[in-house]
């Protein structure tokens, strides 16, 4: 399931979706099936008492005593029911994880359905909990003094779309001790950063534009006075809730990079924390110390209108991934092209051009339940952002709680073509001024194409989806390639043209996220059937006559899962994926033939919608349910995996029993 | 604290406003610099920045800022090491001069304490100024939440909410700063200036509606209910069909935004009073969940429009940021029946209003955007119209079910009267419809929904009156309430006249809210507008006769019923370099003037500060739109 929104207008800017009103159940004779179970913590396996534990039926409140709280013991009882097959349990509690039925980990996995028969009493829902790692320590800078009010993030290693990458991780500030504590992280290996960006803004630059404000809006409201150093005649130097640094010592401007535990610049020379379920570790310090900056200047070769309010990111080696908030520096370009970054700190660097920045982000908690403050939040907006927006969506092949989250800026009040033009340029910097970088802005590749509508006629009818996301998924999800899509993400639903912009050089996937029943049938390029094979924008930069199928066709594999005794296996996880090795790797962050899905407390599973071809599929224990995203996992599987052929429009029915994939 | 004597008699003069350099500076700062800098700008402001306590260190890293006349824009340096900066190249002319450092207050030069005023600093042409800027350590909260079960309770949002001199809390957490528990349940909150706060804790749970709960007895007693019905343990279906029900849980229970020392009522929140550099921790509490009631009524006098009531509710205390767990359900609404209830009380004081729009007037479809800490809904309300109805009944809820509430819908009610100009020289407006009057809660109005409930005061909007051609305006079909009156003139006659009075029934609507009961409409208002504004000015000097700066001049009206916080009757204003203060628009009266070596933004307009006042105050008369000179002389 992929869920996506758009917001646009003011930074941290979110949109309250409301559950609708409470489902009263009515029929004739009064409903009596029951559920009860225990909710316990999956470390310790103890009951928690005072847990808040919901009830849902498809997605709705059931009744007005949908939410009850945990016993003493833990336990809850949810009675009166009525008979019906898609009951969900999920559970919140302070300092957990959200937790849900069939959920076996510290996952964002929707967890196992539970059916119920007329006055039938489910009497064993265990639903367990995972307490979420923490770690904490103290910001010093080179006189061991604690520095008060600046950011520290953690920067998380994940593997997502079947490769490892760099996540943007929750952050906090230090408090009036230097001190920081984040927590809310699910385990994994992390690195922990003061960021310190250097934001230059050109000197002519009113308080009002360096605050993102037009001229109208400043004159009715008070504009917020950013403290700025006069480090340069044309260029000011604006600090943000990152290090002050020491005065200019000898003429020379000073400035702290940013910094990794223990004390690197570098996060090739950081330390990462490996943290377990629950874990907390205290005393990961940083240490910061001032180095001499210097001054880049360069000129931005494009057209005119491409240079309005244009920002430019230095972005330390290693941090390439990395969005808004991982820069050394960032800067405006003047309307003739040329920039300044003041106070470089020495080191490798990629100077990105670009209107929309991309990366991985994971938050804190769980989100529903923990509420994080979002006034906190990073990244700060850079100066001069005049409008910005940004999307984020949830990612089938990462793990729980990553997310993709663009970020764009407008130009000249105006949003535009997020990845039109980019341009990108690596230099080292040590110490001394560097001019005359170049930087050539390129133009993006373009696809055109269309949709063909192909209903089947064995299936009862559905209505043509409303909408039809097309979009470009880089192999591997790297997100300096962007997620290049249908404008506006709506196409008109009266055509069947679609029109990509923004494609870099590099390989991707052309995939459409329908709401089932439809599905994708065939993608073809000039002829050729692309329906399982990426496509490579490095050498070509316009694709047309692109045919995208779709059907309300799709294939349907289910049946029984059974554990080791026989037993209807609840909750259990099962995993379908390709039988060719190709398709195991390089799938993209949303890939059509990898799905899981937790079978129900009866042991039943169905993968339904789904292109037809030749699937492995296997049961796993529910703790096992995202595994499938670590290195070979694939290929270990398929030696266990049950062989399932399946054509356009057929059902399979396969009956499993639960492995253990070591 | 020093007190005054009168030198000098008051009389009228012409003497111009003058004011201070300081204020036009800080406009300026936005204006685009010029980068090149003069031969002539030679002149240094240099110096130290000290801790403001006893011991009084250097500061480092403290950033202290310039502006002011001959700078286009504002200037920074960074202190070293020893709290030295150098601020060089500067030209001649008067200089404001701040400094700041995070979980410091923020300091000025000149500042009599910590986070008051600063005076500018006058530099010659070359000129070296050396000098010494305190900064005094911000005031911490901290503590630990924790659950009914004695656990911390992680990720939840806490505020320092300052109370403000006004008094008016609906917005407290619009400016609070918040922080989020850690995993071990702490809070710290710092950065904090002098006051009196109260901390808050918004726990958030996923859903709405109440929370039903159990006893370890009650989930045995429903347990063993089941196996006997069920027939044994786990999952079976009964040989004997249509069992009774069980009973449900007893009570239904939310997580409500809870007031240190672990409170739902802001009533009961306790006050902490903060001074620079305290440290307060220890602020610990509890966030359990609290007993939810229900609340049952029936609408009468709406005829056969019960369909087309509409029913907001808003809890007393400040206006808490969007949590849908926690919030009224309204679970039957008027239609079928005059009946409606809701669900999912927690403790505190509720204003429940039902409004009937009987006129044809277009609905704009609710829309609830997204804005940065929280929702607001635009659209949804028919403008208030002579023929809209509404009924209102406060009540207090405290875990117990209340029934029976009565909500009788009455006319709204109507604000009529007229305006008048006052003016021996200037010509009144020809066209008066020009002039438009806004009548608004105190705080403003708000509005959450959620699931068909409306939370908040959305029926208080008035839409703005025009007054008509011959000077008489009537404002309608408002819904009981208290309100602030404003007018509004276009630009070209705002620059001319300006409102003076507002009279009904022998009080003036400028200097108390007016509060409208459901007793009939209002009329015979008189508005005057005129062309004059009123002008106190003279220069404060010390007993050598020299020019008192670093006093605050405090000027109040002698009537004690106008000492209410933001009155426009209350004035504070610090004096320039010499020694001149001009105090503008004073309302018609008596009033006495004080100076005082301190100031407290926090508490000044309070009776008891001023009742110490009055003794050592010199009485003055001002009369309509009269300029009146006052120079007053410090003894000590």
């Amino acid at each position: 399931m992929l869920a996506r929104l758009l917001r646009l207008g003011m930074f941290g800017a979110f949109l309250v979706v409301l559950p609708h009103g409470p489902g009263v159940q009515n029929s004739q004779a009064p409903p009596t099936a029951a559920i009860s179970g225990v909710v316990v913590d999956g470390t310790t396996n103890a009951p928690i008492a005072g847990a808040v534990v919901s009830l849902t039926k498809g997605r709705e409140q059931v009744g007005p005593q949908s939410r009850q709280l945990t016993d003493g013991k833990g336990r809850y009882a949810f009675i009166n029911l009525p008979a019906g097959e898609n009951y969900a349990l999920t559970a919140n509690k302070f300092g957990y994880f959200d937790g849900a039925y069939g959920r076996e980990a510290a996952s964002n996995a929707p967890g196992g359905q539970l059916s119920l028969a007329d006055g039938q009493w489910v009497g064993n829902a265990r639903i367990v909990l995972w307490r979420p790692a923490a770690l904490g320590g103290t910001v010093i800078d080179e006189r061991g003094e604690p520095i008060v009010n600046v950011y520290v993030r953690v920067i998380a290693q994940r593997r997502v779309a079947g490769a490892t990458h760099l996540v943007a991780g929750p952050s906090t500030l230090t408090d009036d001790r230097g001190r920081y504590r984040i927590s809310g992280l699910r385990p994994g290996r992390f690195f922990v950063s003061v960021p310190s960006v250097q934001w230059s803004v050109p000197a002519s630059m009113t308080a009002a534009a360096i605050a993102g404000m037009s001229e109208q809006l400043a004159a009715t409201r008070e504009v917020p006075v950013e403290t700025a150093l006069d480090l340069s005649a044309s260029t000011r130097l604006v600090l943000g809730n990152f290090p002050v640094p020491p005065p200019p010592s000898d003429g020379r401007a000073m400035a702290y990079s940013i910094a990794f535990h223990p004390a690197a610049t570098a996060i090739g020379d950081a330390t990462a924390i490996e943290l377990k379920d629950g874990e907390e570790r205290d005393s990961v310090d940083v240490r910061l110390d001032p180095v001499p900056g210097a001054h880049v200047s360069g000129k931005v070769q494009g057209p005119q209108e491409a240079l309005v309010n244009l920002i430019l990111r230095l972005v330390p080696a290693g941090l390439e991934e990395l969005g808004l908030g991982s820069e050394g520096a960032t800067t405006i370009v003047a309307n003739d092209g040329t920039f300044v970054f003041l106070n470089v700190p020495a080191g490798a660097y990629t100077i990105d051009v670009m209107r929309g920045f991309s990366e991985f982000v994971e938050r804190a908690g769980s989100g529903s339940a923990m509420e994080t403050n979002r006034s906190q939040e990073f990244p700060p907006r850079p100066p001069g952002t005049i409008g910005s927006g940004w999307s984020s969506e949830t990612l089938p092949s990462g793990p729980a709680g990553t997310s993709y989250m663009t970020r764009s800026t407008s130009a000249g009040g105006r949003f535009i073509n997020a990845t039109a033009l980019t341009g990108r340029t690596t230099l080292t910097v040590s110490g001394r001024d560097v001019s005359d970088v170049a930087v050539v802005l390129r133009a993006a590749g373009t696809m055109h194409g269309r949709i063909v509508v192909e209903p089947d006629p064995r299936q009862k009818s559905a209505p043509r989806p409303q909408y039809l996301p097309i979009r470009a998924e880089p192999v591997n999800g790297d997100p300096r390639l962007g997620l290049p899509r249908v404008e506006g993400q709506t196409t008109n639903p009266d055509s069947d043209a679609f029109e990509i912009f923004g494609l870099q050089a590099g390989r991707y996937w052309l995939r459409s996220n329908l709401p089932a029943p439809w599905v994708v049938k065939s993608i073809a390029m000039n002829g050729k059937d692309m329906t399982n094979t990426p496509f490579d924008a490095s050498s070509t930069e316009s694709f047309t006559g692109v045919v995208v199928t779709i059907t309300n066709g799709g294939a349907t594999i289910n049946g029984a899962i059974a554990d080791s005794q026989g037993q209807p296996a609840a909750g259990a996880a099962v995993l379908l994926f390709p039988v060719e090795p190709a398709g195991w790797m390089d799938f993209g962050l949303s890939p059509t033939r990898i799905k899981t899905t937790s079978a129900s407390n009866t042991g039943a599973f169905e993968f339904s919608a789904r292109p037809a071809g030749d699937y492995y599929v296997i049961a796993l224990p529910a703790r096992d349910i995202d595994a499938w995203q670590g290195p070979d996992f694939f290929k270990r599987a398929s030696a266990r995996a049950t062989r399932v052929t399946v054509g356009w429009g057929e059902t399979k029915t396969v009956d499993l029993r639960v492995m253990e994939i070591k | 604290m020093t007190f005054t004597q009168g030198v000098g008699r008051a009389f009228l003069s012409g003497v111009l406003c003058l004011f201070p350099p300081a204020l036009s500076a800080r406009l300026t700062a936005q204006q685009p610099r010029d980068a090149g800098v003069a031969v002539s700008d030679t002149g240094v402001i240099a110096g130290v920045v000290l801790s403001d306590d006893a011991a009084a260190q250097p500061v480092r890293r403290a950033l202290v800022t310039i502006s002011g006349t001959g700078l286009p824009s504002s200037r920074t340096a960074i202190t070293d090491d020893g709290g030295r900066f150098v601020m060089a190249q500067l030209p001649a002319g008067r200089f404001v001069i701040a400094v700041k450092k995070a979980a410091y207050i923020p300091g000025a030069y000149g500042a009599s304490r910590p986070g008051r005023p600063g005076t500018a600093l006058a530099l010659a042409a070359g000129q070296r100024a050396e000098i010494t800027l305190k900064i005094a350590r911000a005031a911490v909260l901290a503590g630990v939440i924790r659950d009914q079960l004695g656990e911390s309770v992680p990720g939840v949002q806490v505020s320092a909410l300052k109370i403000p001199a006004s008094g008016v809390i609906s917005n407290l957490f619009s400016t609070a700063d918040v922080v989020t528990t850690d995993d071990r349940g702490a809070y710290r909150v710092f950065g904090l200036l002098p006051g009196e706060y109260v901390v808050a804790a918004i726990p958030r749970v996923t859903g709405m509606g109440g929370i039903g709960s159990r006893s370890a007895s009650e989930m045995d007693a429903m347990l063993g209910a089941l196996q006997r019905r069920t027939g044994r343990g786990g999952p079976a279906i009964p040989a004997n069909a249509a069992p009774a029900p069980l009973p449900p849980p007893s009570q239904s229970f939310s997580y409500a935004p809870t007031y240190h020392p672990g409170v739902v009522m802001f009533s009961g929140a306790t006050r902490l009073r903060l001074a620079p550099g305290d440290e307060r921790t220890g602020v610990d509490f509890v966030v359990a969940p609290v007993v939810t009631a229900n609340l049952e009524g029936a609408i009468t006098g709406a005829g056969d429009a019960l369909s087309a009531v509409q029913l907001a509710i808003q809890v007393d205390g400040p206006r808490v940021p969007t949590s849908f767990s926690s919030s009224p359900v309204l679970t039957q609404r008027p239609g079928e029946s005059n009946q409606f209830k809701y669900t999912n009380l927690a403790p505190g004081r509720y204003r429940i209003m039902a409004r009937l729009a009987r006129s044809e007037t277009r609905v704009t479809p609710p829309r609830t955007v997204g804005i940065s800490g929280g929702t607001f809904t635009s659209g949804g309300q028919p403008p208030a119209s002579p023929d809209t109805l509404y009924g209102v009944a406060e009540i207090d809820v405290s875990g117990t079910d209340v029934t029976g509430v009565i909500l009788s819908l009455e006319p709204g009610i109507t604000l009529s009267g007229n305006v008048v100009f006052d003016s021996t020289t200037t010509k009144p407006p020809e066209d008066l419809s020009r002039i438009r009057l806004t009548i608004s809660p105190p705080g403003g109005t708000y509005m959450s929904s959620g699931g068909g409930t409306v939370v908040g005061n959305t029926f208080n909007a008035v839409t703005p009156t025009t007054v008509r051609s011959d000077g008489t305006f009537a404002a309608t079909g408002i819904a009981p309430g208290t309100y602030l009156l404003r007018a509004t003139l276009p630009a070209d006659l705002s620059q001319t006249w300006s409102l003076q009075s507002a009279i009904l029934r022998g009080q003036d609507l400028l200097d108390a809210p007016l509060d409208i009961a459901q007793s009939g409409d209002l009329s015979g208002a008189v508005l005057t507008f005129s062309d004059r504004r009123s002008e106190l000015s003279g220069t404060l000097q010390t007993a050598a006769g020299g020019p008192a700066p670093e006093y605050f001049v405090v000027v109040f009206t002698s009537d004690r019923s106008y000492w209410t916080p933001q009155s426009r009757r209350l004035k504070t204003v610090r004096p320039g370099t010499d020694g001149r203060f001009t105090v503008m628009d004073l309302p018609a009266g008596d009033y006495l003037i004080a100076a005082l070596t301190d100031v407290d933004p926090d508490e000044w307009q309070s009776s008891a500060f001023l009742e110490q006042l009055v003794q050592a105050s010199i009485k003055i008369t001002i009369a309509s739109g009269a300029r009146v000179t006052q120079d007053i002389r410090v003894v000590k």
